[in-house]
């Protein structure tokens, strides 16, 4: 039951991080491969303040999700600049820069170390097992799947949608497609630091290795096979994709076998998505972008 | 008649080649301007220019007296400087209903703050939207195809339908490049007596065509360019028999 509540969990953590980055990778069309460096500045910002100054869980998690939003903006600036593969590259040199301050700066974040013994979070009641923390991510994970479909289905939205297909017309009737890009890349990354937050008070202890570029891949793998462009692709990517390799501890893999084939699993599933099904399991924007080839 | 429109000098480089040299010309207030050159004269690259899709390398341009060289291209459809592209640009994944919503100007549902504060303000201006962008589509025979993909419709019915989100939200000057070039003769006369329409309604035009035929149908003014420069400026007639001009074709 435990191990049940353990897996639910997961899946709401991942049902943030995917939601908010299906946001900007298929709405927006701006792919990002920095989700996971967001996802950890939200962590260790929520951990280092209830380690070191002790400030309850809510204030915490509202601290940790601005951080991340100005780093969004900071990170959202170039791609006004720098254009699609150019800015996967950025994105890619961010998460590398934020990989490397976690791993490195070992006064302040503990470095390869991590930090232990992250409290767990207080809101009235001290949340303690798995089943109000699952209440808790559940909570959460609505809030922000709500927001989300809130934006996509508001002419800010439309916009979004719009600035995918094609910048140029866009901004010939009238949009400010800058500004709409940062907001999009803030809105984002704070909710990627929701994720951050509860990841580490579940887990109460974080080193940099959750928040690698593999975990960033890991999560971009999620939205587009779950299905770009959709947020309920992204609820439904985040139930297969973390619960298929739990399957396989069922058919008697031992465990460093199961880890191993885990990989694997996902590098298949994204080439047979790639080939067969770009748009993923319900979908509405591949990558491939129909105007690149006229 | 006042100007509504005054280009003084325009210039703009392509490594080194002269797209636009010392480019002057007026535009009136209520007139549909024809623009008409052989191909590379630089008739498109003026426009990206006024509507700030390109930067120029000096010059500038005045409308209703501000000037608009240097602007971002959103700025400038927001003081009323409209435009349609010679490639035509649609968003076809989406239906034509939303092709013209996006078009309005100063949604507050376009701004994230209202999206979550004032959601209700946002539902009723984006419903007042809808009822004026149905209208709008009714005038000019898309009602029926409002909730199609915008790229199931026929090539004319495309240009019609990027004329319709060039002309919301109502700005004061139309920059229509070639509008309707290669469209069908029933579509093309559809296409004309909106623009026609616009022109009675105070509505300021400028167009590229190579049709002289349209041209001449409804264009008051000509302005002839070639090399980035205006070679010849007149009536139809005028700039059809000035020798310059058939010098500049024969080159």
């Amino acid at each position: 039951m435990t191990y049940l509540l353990h897996i639910l969990i997961l899946i709401g953590i991942y049902i943030i991080l995917t939601t908010s980055l299906n946001l900007l990778a298929g709405y927006t069309g701006i792919l990002s491969i920095a989700h996971a460096a967001f996802y950890g500045v939200g962590a260790y910002v929520a951990a280092l303040m209830a380690l070191r100054l002790h400030t309850p869980f809510l204030v915490n998690l509202i601290l940790a999700v601005i951080a991340s939003a100005l780093l969004g903006v900071l990170v959202g600036f170039p791609s006004l600049r720098i254009k699609d593969d150019y800015f996967i590259i950025a994105t890619f040199a961010f998460q590398v820069i934020v990989f490397s301050v976690l791993n490195n700066w070992v006064r302040f974040t503990g470095g390869p170390m991590g930090l232990p013994g992250i409290p767990q979070p207080v809101i009235i009641l001290r949340i303690s097992s798995h089943g109000p923390f699952l209440l808790l991510t559940s909570a959460l994970a609505i809030l922000c799947f709500y927001l989300c479909r809130r934006i996509v289905r508001s002419p800010f939205g439309r916009v979004l949608k719009a600035i995918r297909e094609d910048e140029v017309f866009t901004q010939s009737l009238g949009k400010d497609v800058s500004s709409f890009k940062v907001k999009i890349f803030m809105v984002s990354a704070g909710m990627a630091a929701i994720a951050g937050v509860l990841y580490a008070t579940y887990i109460s202890y974080i080193d940099p290795t959750s928040f690698t570029v593999m975990e960033s891949i890991f999560i971009i793998s999620i939205v587009i096979i779950g299905g770009a462009g959709n947020l309920w692709g992204s609820v439904l990517g985040a139930f297969v994709l973390i619960s298929l390799p739990e399957l396989l501890r069922f058919v008697g893999l031992p465990n460093s076998v199961a880890a191993n084939i885990r990989q694997i699993l996902y590098g298949g599933l994204l080439v047979i998505f790639m080939l067969w099904r770009p748009r993923g399991f319900i979908g509405e924007f591949t990558f491939r972008n129909p105007s690149v080839k006229a | 008649m006042t100007d509504i429109l005054n280009i003084t000098t325009l210039d703009k480089y392509f490594d080194g080649i002269k797209a636009l040299d010392r480019f002057s010309c007026r535009v009136r207030q209520g007139e549909i301007l024809g623009l008409i050159g052989p191909n590379g004269a630089g008739k498109t690259t003026l426009f990206n220019v006024l509507t700030g899709f390109l930067r120029c390398d000096g010059g500038r341009a005045f409308f209703q007296g501000k000037n608009v060289v240097g602007k971002t291209p959103h700025r400038i459809r927001g003081m009323g400087v409209s435009r349609t592209f010679q490639k035509l640009r649609l968003i076809r994944q989406m239906t034509v209903l939303e092709n013209v919503l996006l078009a309005f100007q100063d949604q507050p549902g376009e701004s994230l703050t209202r999206v979550f504060l004032q959601s209700g303000r946002c539902h009723s201006q984006d419903g007042t939207n809808q009822e004026r962008a149905l209208a709008y589509l009714k005038d000019v025979g898309l009602y029926e195809k409002a909730g199609d993909l915008a790229g199931s419709l026929s090539f004319g019915q495309q240009k019609l339908l990027s004329l319709v989100c060039c002309l919301v939200s109502d700005p004061e000057l139309l920059l229509l490049d070639e509008p309707v070039a290669g469209i069908n003769p029933s579509m093309m006369e559809k296409i004309l007596s909106i623009i026609q329409n616009q022109a009675r309604n105070g509505k300021t035009i400028v167009m590229i065509e190579h049709n002289m035929d349209v041209v001449s149908h409804i264009c008051e003014r000509v302005v002839f360019m070639d090399m980035g420069q205006k070679i010849s400026e007149g009536t139809p007639e005028e700039v059809k028999n000035d020798p310059k001009v058939i010098e500049a074709y024969l080159d």
